[in-house]
């Protein structure tokens, strides 16, 4: 590399840089956390307020919350012992391990390769939707329904409702902080928030059949994604930031 | 970067220091012009400023550094590409980060060192994208190909079967296998 002056960048330059850092940078990162957490934790507290609201407040909204032990809307037995906490459980873990997936960047400030997080994209739905209809079929679960409930659009409001402020925090947090591959880290950050919100939901549903977890549980998580990619390729981006002088 | 992260301001001169001449040369190359590398530089330091509270503790810099640059680049580039006819995009000819033409004879070697680095600078610009970039990452850069690879969002071997098609293109004649191990 040449060392000459008109390959380098002006004193002026310099002096400006610095003094543009001195005033103007971001709060050091012990403070950053603070806020990250606080964020964080904020996002996931008014995630639970749809479901409060969609399960608790107006059970009948959309269609009815179905229990345990209600036969009234149309359960032809009892759900089975344990199939809520066995299923809620399971997903529970896979869902923190895909917020990791997602969300870690390894020791690189450019992240995980997009291959990486386009694979979470594509298997976090597929092996939720595993492991519920598998624990369903286990309990011999997977072709009881209940009238309205059967196409799973309560369980696809309360996923999409849930999963917003959890998907806003996440993409609000990494903003311009992606060169290479802002549509797929957005993507994966969808998918996270919609595995966050599968766990809610699956606490109170117990439907098992294949139609309504696709439409009520997988579909929310695939539309995730895509928000995510199309947000994400807007506000994750590197951009030019404003002229600080 | 580490210590500027966890709040010491004096280290952003270091960081400054290290990084400036390299992204300033890179960027100046690509734009070809002063101002527009200098505007570019600024932007990727006040990424790298704001950017400060989540560095990640021990992640390398220089990758980083220069996928932002990059990145800066390739829109600032397009942007233009937009705003102006397509007759005036500058030939490789038009380097104004080379020397300034001099009213005296050069000599022979000086004449034939700049018509081989036009000719360089000619098939550089017939490379597709992708090769262009790892080339000038990995040869001109001096890059790891682990850095490099980083910085264009793909894998080692995938960087090395470009670099290694890139160095055919230009008919080096130390082309490096990419099955053999790497050079850097």
């Amino acid at each position: 590399m040449t060392g000459t002056k008109d390959s380098q960048p002006s004193a002026e330059f310099k002096a400006r840089m610095l003094a543009v850092a001195r005033t103007k940078a971001s709060p050091p990162r012990r403070v950053a956390r603070f806020w990250q957490i606080a964020m964080l934790g904020g996002a996931f507290l008014i995630a639970v307020v749809p479901y409060i609201v969609f399960f608790h407040v107006l059970p009948d909204f959309i269609s009815p919350t179905l229990t345990g032990r209600d036969l009234a809307h149309g359960l032809t037995r009892e759900v089975p012992n344990g199939l809520l906490e066995w299923t809620s459980g399971g997903s529970f873990l896979l869902a923190m391990i895909v917020v990791w997936l997602a969300l870690n960047r390894g020791h690189s400030m450019l992240g995980r390769t997009s291959a990486f997080l386009l694979s979470v994209v594509i298997f976090t739905p597929v092996v939720l939707f595993a492991w519920r209809y598998g624990w369903s079929l286990h309990f011999d679960w997977t072709f009881t329904w209940a009238g309205r409930s059967w196409w799973g659009w309560k369980c696809l409001s309360v996923s999409l409702a849930t999963a917003l402020s959890p998907m806003a925090a996440f993409l609000t947090l990494r903003q311009g902080s992606d060169p290479n591959h802002p549509a797929a880290t957005g993507a994966a950050m969808g998918v996270s928030a919609g595995a966050c919100s599968w766990v809610l939901v699956d606490m109170r549903c117990p439907v098992g059949a294949p139609l309504h977890l696709l439409i009520g549980h997988v579909l929310p998580i695939v539309i995730l994604g895509i928000a995510g990619a199309i947000l994400g390729r807007w506000l994750l981006a590197v951009r030019p930031v404003r002229d600080p002088r | 970067m580490d210590r500027y992260a966890a709040g010491d301001d004096a280290a952003f001169e270091e960081v400054y220091d290290l990084l400036a001449p390299r992204l300033f040369a890179f960027l100046q190359k690509h734009t070809r012009s002063r101002e527009k590398a200098e505007d570019l530089l600024q932007h990727t330091f006040l990424n790298i400023c704001r950017a400060r509270g989540t560095f990640i503790k021990g992640a390398p810099v220089l990758p980083w550094a220069f996928a932002i640059a990059r990145c800066l680049m390739i829109d600032a580039i397009r942007r233009d590409r937009k705003e102006r006819p397509r007759h005036e995009d500058d030939s490789p000819h038009d380097d104004p980060a080379a020397e300034p033409h001099s009213h005296e004879p050069a000599p022979d070697a000086t004449l034939q060192a700049r018509q081989t680095a036009r000719e360089i600078e000619a098939r550089l610009a017939r490379m597709p994208d992708l090769q262009r970039e790892a080339f000038e990452l990995v040869r001109l850069q001096g890059l790891s190909n682990a850095d490099a690879a980083k910085i264009l969002g793909t894998t080692v071997t995938a960087l090395k079967l470009r670099v290694f098609r890139a160095d055919q293109a230009l008919g080096r004649g130390c082309a490096v296998d990419p099955q053999d191990g790497d050079e850097q």
